[in-house]
This record gives C-alpha cells, structure tokens and sequence, in this order.
C-alpha cells in the first residue's frame, strides 16, 4: 500500500518537476536564450604555476616599476612623523605645497600673499631616516590628489582657520595661528593680519577642494586654478630640489602653531 | 515497479540534457579593475585579483568548445603606481595578451587627458565602444565606436557601450573636448537598430554609468527598465556587486574593484 503510494502519486510529481525545471529557470520574458552566470573571487586557488606570456610580461613591469620606485630622491636627518596640530612631517609637506603652488602662480603672472592647507588624514606614513625613495612618497601620499589653487577672500580664508580647534586642525604652511582657552585668538600671514577684503592664494588639493573633510564647508572661492598635477608628483619634484641644493631634510620646527595655556 | 525507475531515471536525465547543449557562448566581464596588475589586500580582501589569476580563468575558458567574449565595462586605468608610470599602456598590452575583445571607456580612462588616452587606444587590440558621447579630438573619435557587431559561430553579438556624464569626473579640458548624450535615449535608437537592422541575437550593454536604486538618476536599472530588449547590461563604476539582479527582464551583472573577481555568463539558446 504504501509502495503504491509512492508510485502512483509522488513519483510522477517528481517527474514532472524535474522535467518542468529547465523550462522555469528560462522563463525570462519571451528571449529566446538562457542566462546562467557565475562569479569566481580570484584567490591564490587561481595562481598558475606555469609562466606564461602573462606572468611573463607581469615580471617585466613589476622590475621597471621597483626601479623607479626605488629610486633614492634624498635623505631625511631623521624619521619624521605626522600629528595635530603641528609636527615636522606636517610643516614640511605643507612648506613644499606652498613653495609649488606659489610658484606656479608667479608664472602665471599673479602674485598674492598665500597659505597652503592639507588634512592630516591625507598623510598615510611617515618620512624614514637616511635614504628616501619615491616609494616612501607614494606610501605618505598614496591618494590621487591634485594640486588646486583656490584665489579666496580673506574673509573667507578666516572663516576656514577660525573653525580650527587645538584637537581639531589642519596642516598649513605660512600661517600663524595662537590658540587661547582651545579657539584661534590671533591668525596671521608671515606675521600680518588678514584683511577681509583682500584677495588670497590657498594652495590645496582638490579632495579639500570638493568639500573633503568638510574643512572648507560654505566657504567662498573667487576662482581656481587647477595645475593637474598630483600632489605626490608635486612632493617628489619639490623634493628632489633639496637634493639639488646640497641639503637634507631636516625637521621644520616653527610657530604656526602655538598654544596658549587654559585657565 | 521496474518501469519507474526508468522513468525516473530518464526524469533525471532530461533536464540534464536540456542544460547540456545549446550554449552558443560564454562571456567573461570585468569592470574597475583600476591597474591592479598584481594581487592586493586591503580591510576586507586579502590577496585577490591581479592579472595572472584572471588570465588563467581566461585561458582556460578559451580551451571549452563554446565561442569566448571577454569583456570589459571600463576604469581599467588608474590605482596603482602602474599606471602613473607607464601611463596605462600597460594595462591596455596585458588586456591584448589576455584576449580582451570589447571594453567601454570609464571616467578614470580620461585621467591623462584626451590626447594620451587616444595616443595609448592606439595600441589596443580590443573594440573600444561609447555610444553616448561626442568627441572634438579627430583621432579618439574614431577610435571610439558606438557599437561592434561580433558573429561567433551563427550567433550575432551588438555589443555597444554607454558612459556616465563626466562632469565633476575630470578635468574641464576634457569635459570642454567632449559632448556628452543622454544614455537612454541613445540607447532607444541603438538597441532597435541593433535588432532590426543589424539583426543581432544578442545585445550586450557595456555600461559605465554605475547601478543606483534612486529610480531619479540615470543608472542601469532605469536604462532596463527603459529599454527592455537590451540582453545583458555588464556594468561598472558604483563597484557593486550585483549578480542576480534583473531589471524589466535585463540582467544586469557588476563586479566590485580592482578586478578581485571575474564574472562569467554561460548563453544557451531555448528550445523551441
């Protein structure tokens, strides 16, 4: 009894479902054609043993690349390290994004006072002691930033530094700023007050630009120049012309940043 | 009792047989493989991707009898050190060697500017599809075509490609050489002119416009639901997964990043 109720009911359904099941999986509107896809996540399960043209032409980059990334484009008198709100990592970067953005100005033929301005989330890693590479660059500055210069009022460029708190700052290069009871109280340009009418170079990148990090949230621009170039090309290049110089790097320890004690 | 074993051998078989024939191709996509030419790790992955691990999922579906189409929905320049040295004519050379047929262009393939991008389209062996823009530069524009129109066996490939408005994207001098159209209405005249004219059998969207939900913004699901008769979007630039997403009977297939995956898409023809 209970064979035959396999055989008279549950086998011709399983029948019918097996046969009915290719016809479902390819009941997608009246195409004439089945899609079945897969997705395979290239794991080491994938790495080939053999050499092939591939791997081949791999090898060959992989040793251009390690070539020029290795290249030795100067040499730091110690590790030099990235923090709030100053630090010599900081200042140098900055100090060497205003060296570049200054000079591109001056031969476009306009010459303003200026500042420059990172974020300190943007500096990945630290400077090493000894030989520096174009690979510590990359690692210090390994996002495809490129170097903006923003032509703002100095109303608008206080507004910015005026949001500054002791924990919660930018690196500048060119700007003094004295925190009192943990606010701006005094910010200045090479020792001169800002004045809100006049105009001002902010050499930045554009990640700030385009509202990163919020740091120039509902601030005004007169206009920009963008120079294309990535500010890690920017570092390289810069740095390389201490070289040039017959100098190393040493830590840049100024007042940009002076705190003033809380009561 | 005898016979239905038979008969349920035969049930199990059928479907079976059904699945077996009648694959007429199978397509390899990728999509923001962004120059990672060797393996990566970042918070989530470790040790993915590269080219040599796609290359031999490549090779190997190159000895399977059925036809190959592989595939790319652009971003394949910018992200690595690669590609700021040798300004991306090394991914294009590994993209010849691994059997790349048709790519689109992405937002990032615009980072050098025009005039290096089509100087290193020149050494391409693959198809560069866009249908959605003009382009001032002489050479670019004809280097970039609307659509292909591939046979593989008796079968009839329109593969023809669509490219997110680059405004905000790139720089304004690229923005300046280039006029950009509206992807859905480009498509409603090239899909039916694809079908009709071109008596396609498939077609194939390779689209770098990016997959939202907001039914607002252009994106691949209002390009599906739009124009249904497109066969496959094989999308890219929001980095999504998506692998089973079929929009107004459009399957819409999208990787992540930096080429960690590849997709595979198997065609079989129904029987009538």
């Amino acid at each position: 009894m209970k064979n035959n109720i396999v055989q008279v009911i549950f086998l011709p359904i399983v029948f019918l479902i097996l046969l009915i099941f290719p016809i479902m999986v390819s009941a997608q509107k009246d195409k004439p054609f089945e899609i079945e896809r897969a997705t395979i996540l290239l794991d080491s399960t994938y790495d080939s043993k053999i050499e092939s043209p591939i791997t081949q032409k791999i090898a060959y980059y992989r040793e251009l690349l390690s070539a020029e990334m290795d290249v030795v484009i100067a040499q730091c008198s110690e590790t030099l390290a990235s923090y709030e709100p100053a630090s010599p990592l900081s200042n140098l970067l900055t100090d060497l994004l205003f060296d570049y953005g200054d000079r591109y100005m001056r031969e476009q033929g306009v010459e303003k006072t200026g500042v420059s301005l990172l974020n300190f989330g943007g500096i990945r890693n630290v400077m090493p002691q000894g030989n520096v590479t174009v690979s510590d660059i990359y690692k210090i500055a390994p996002f495809e930033n490129r170097v903006v210069i923003i032509t703002i009022k100095g109303s608008e460029l206080k507004k910015v530094f005026n949001r500054f708190t002791e924990k919660r700052n930018q690196p500048y290069s060119q700007l003094e700023m004295i925190y009192f009871n943990n606010k701006p109280d005094k910010i200045t340009i090479n020792g001169k007050s800002i004045n809100d009418n006049d105009e001002y170079h902010l050499v930045t990148v554009d990640f700030i630009q385009n509202g990163g990090d919020a740091i120039l949230k509902d601030v005004e621009f007169v206009k920009v120049a963008e120079t294309n170039e990535l500010l890690r090309d920017v570092l390289v290049e810069e740095i390389k012309k201490i070289t040039t110089a017959g100098k190393i790097i040493t830590p840049v320890k100024d007042n940009r940043v002076i705190i003033r004690p809380q009561f | 009792m005898t016979h239905y074993k038979i008969l349920l051998f035969i049930a199990f078989f059928c479907p079976l047989l059904t699945f077996g024939q009648g694959k007429v191709l199978t397509i390899l996509h990728t999509n923001d493989t962004h120059s990672q030419i060797e393996p990566w790790s970042d918070k989530k992955m470790k040790n993915v991707g590269g080219y040599a691990r796609r290359d031999s999922v490549i090779r190997a579906a190159k000895e399977n009898e059925t036809p190959l189409l592989v595939v790319d929905a652009g971003d394949f320049s910018q992200g690595t050190p690669y590609f700021n040295f040798f300004g991306g004519y090394a991914e294009i050379e590994m993209m010849n060697l691994m059997g790349y047929e048709v790519a689109t262009l992405g937002n990032h393939e615009f980072d050098n500017g025009v005039d290096a991008l089509s100087r290193r389209l020149q050494t391409a062996q693959f198809h560069i599809v866009c249908a959605n823009y003009e382009f001032k530069h002489k050479k670019l524009s004809k280097q970039v075509k609307p659509y292909v129109v591939l046979k593989k066996d008796d079968l009839k490939i329109g593969v023809y490609g669509l490219l997110v408005d680059l405004r905000g994207l790139v720089d304004q001098k690229t923005i300046d050489s280039t006029t950009y159209k509206d992807p859905i209405a480009v498509s409603k005249e090239i899909v039916p002119f694809l079908r009709n004219k071109k008596k396609c059998d498939l077609i194939i969207c390779l689209s770098h416009l990016g997959f939202e939900d907001n039914p607002k913004w252009v994106s691949d699901s209002t390009l599906a639901l739009a124009v249904g008769d497109i066969d496959i979007v094989v999308g890219g630039h929001t980095h999504r997964l998506l692998e089973d997403k079929v929009v107004n009977g459009v399957q819409i297939v999208q990787l992540e990043y930096g080429g960690m995956r590849i997709g595979k898409i198997d065609i079989r023809r129904k029987r009538k």
